[in-house]
């Protein structure tokens, strides 16, 4: 039986998520092991002194803190792991509203904003990567703040596990599998 | 503006390349220049001050928050404010170690010094120069940015490390244009196009295809003339089409 592998479970959306694979029959591992066929990364991190605003004394080490808690150590668990997937080997991260170029209206938050918006990328160019080897890919914005933690990891839920089809002729494929798209807890696409 | 009044800047990364054909530039156009210097072995702004006498180099590491201060400081003393700030300075290339698919483990200390380097110093930049910033009627922030930024149209299987920085800095921009538009400052993100690197004596290299002189030109233009609609945050290159970012 394929499980699902969380980086960690520190936080209560980790954890109201994980039930749900639970819940559903798919085992939770926090050990890399044969037959893991979710990758999932909940990470989501601000660092003290985040919160200032341009001019108030933005802060040096709050930006390098950011990007190594929420691109390098997930990035690096990630490459950990990719021998360790099968079946449809997906790889599920977070991320957020406050982190797309096109939508964000953000005035604070630049370290950890700015760490997730290097994660888009560095996800879509693994994504091109990977894609032809079977992995498939999702990014989650979980809508931290304005929809309760057990509604979002259903919606992660149902995301993360469901495939992504667009009809074809005579039958669906899969070839939508090959766009990364970042969905947030109401369904909505959010662009880049 | 008083028409006497001589327009202050800095520019950062101005050692050589974009950055120092964007400095002469605005030097030509009758600017003054606090000019950002980092590599010891290139001396071509220093030239450069034999023959304008508005050239102001200056030591400016762009991952020092400390430089930073400095440079302000030095700023604040001789001018008492900036009109327009050329965030320029970028890392690049080094060895491939950035290939997610291979046994070899990403260099993850890399990856950071170049996200400290091309994405949140701007942010940090802005921050240390806002004083400064806010007493120029002019108030124009401009940003050297990549068309390798943008999620949407990223085909490559490889070089995450420059493209995910690219990608970071126009989110920062993004933020910094959220805080201070109201305030009347206006932007410019800029796609240089693949640039012939710059030699110590000036000589240009085999690789890009963009001659850095011609490119600052187009960038300057963009930073002198005004927008109709300036409270559109684009992505334009160095042939003034707007790019998908």
């Amino acid at each position: 039986m394929y499980s699902a592998y969380f980086t960690t479970l520190d936080n209560d959306f980790a954890k109201a998520l994980a039930a749900l694979f639970e819940k559903n029959g798919i085992p939770v591992v926090t050990e890399l092991q044969s037959g893991i066929e979710f990758f999932i990364d909940t990470t989501d991190f601000s660092p003290a002194d985040d919160d200032r605003a341009l001019g108030e004394g933005l802060s040096e080490e709050a930006g390098m803190e950011a990007y190594e808690k929420n691109v390098n150590e997930p990035i690096a668990k990630l490459q950990n792991a990719i021998l360790f997937l099968s079946g449809r080997r997906r790889v599920c991260f977070l991320s957020s509203k406050a982190s797309s170029i096109q939508y964000s209206e953000a005035t604070t938050g630049f370290a950890r904003n700015m760490a997730k918006a290097a994660l888009h990328q560095i996800l879509t160019i693994t994504k091109n990567t990977l894609i032809s080897r079977g992995y498939t890919f999702r990014l989650f914005d979980p809508m931290t703040g304005e929809v309760p933690v057990e509604q979002a990891a259903a919606a992660a839920f149902v995301y993360f596990t469901r495939d992504r089809y667009i009809d074809g002729p005579t039958e669906p494929t899969r070839d939508d599998e090959l766009n990364l798209l970042l969905r947030d807890a109401k369904g909505r696409e959010i662009p880049w | 503006m008083n028409t006497t009044e001589i327009r202050t800047a800095l520019v950062t990364g101005a050692d050589r390349g974009l950055g120092y054909c964007i400095v002469k530039e605005l030097l030509d156009h009758g600017w003054r220049v606090f000019a950002g210097k980092y590599l010891e072995d290139y001396s071509l702004l220093d030239e450069l001050a034999e023959s304008y006498p508005e050239i102001y180099p200056v030591k400016l590491d762009s991952k020092s928050g400390d430089d930073m201060k400095k440079v302000r400081d030095i700023i604040a003393e001789k001018v008492g404010k900036l009109d327009l700030l050329v965030s320029n300075a970028a890392v690049m290339g080094g060895a491939p170690t950035d290939d997610i698919s291979s046994t070899t483990m990403l260099d993850t200390d890399t990856l950071a010094m170049f996200f400290r380097t091309n994405s949140y110093a701007a942010p940090m930049l802005v921050d240390t120069l806002l004083p400064l910033l806010r007493k120029s009627d002019y108030r124009r922030l401009f940003f050297t940015s990549s068309e390798i930024s943008s999620v949407r149209l990223m085909r490559r299987t490889g070089g995450m490390r420059y493209a995910m920085t690219k990608t970071a800095l126009n989110l920062g921009v993004r933020m910094i244009f959220n805080a201070l538009r109201p305030e009347g400052f206006t932007f410019r993100l800029y796609q240089p196009g693949w640039m012939k690197r710059m030699g110590a004596d000036k000589t240009l290299g085999e690789g890009g295809i963009v001659d850095p002189a011609v490119s600052a030109r187009e960038a300057v233009r963009q930073i002198l003339e005004d927008r109709i609609d300036e409270d559109r945050l684009v992505l334009v290159d160095y042939m003034g089409r707007e790019l998908s970012f």
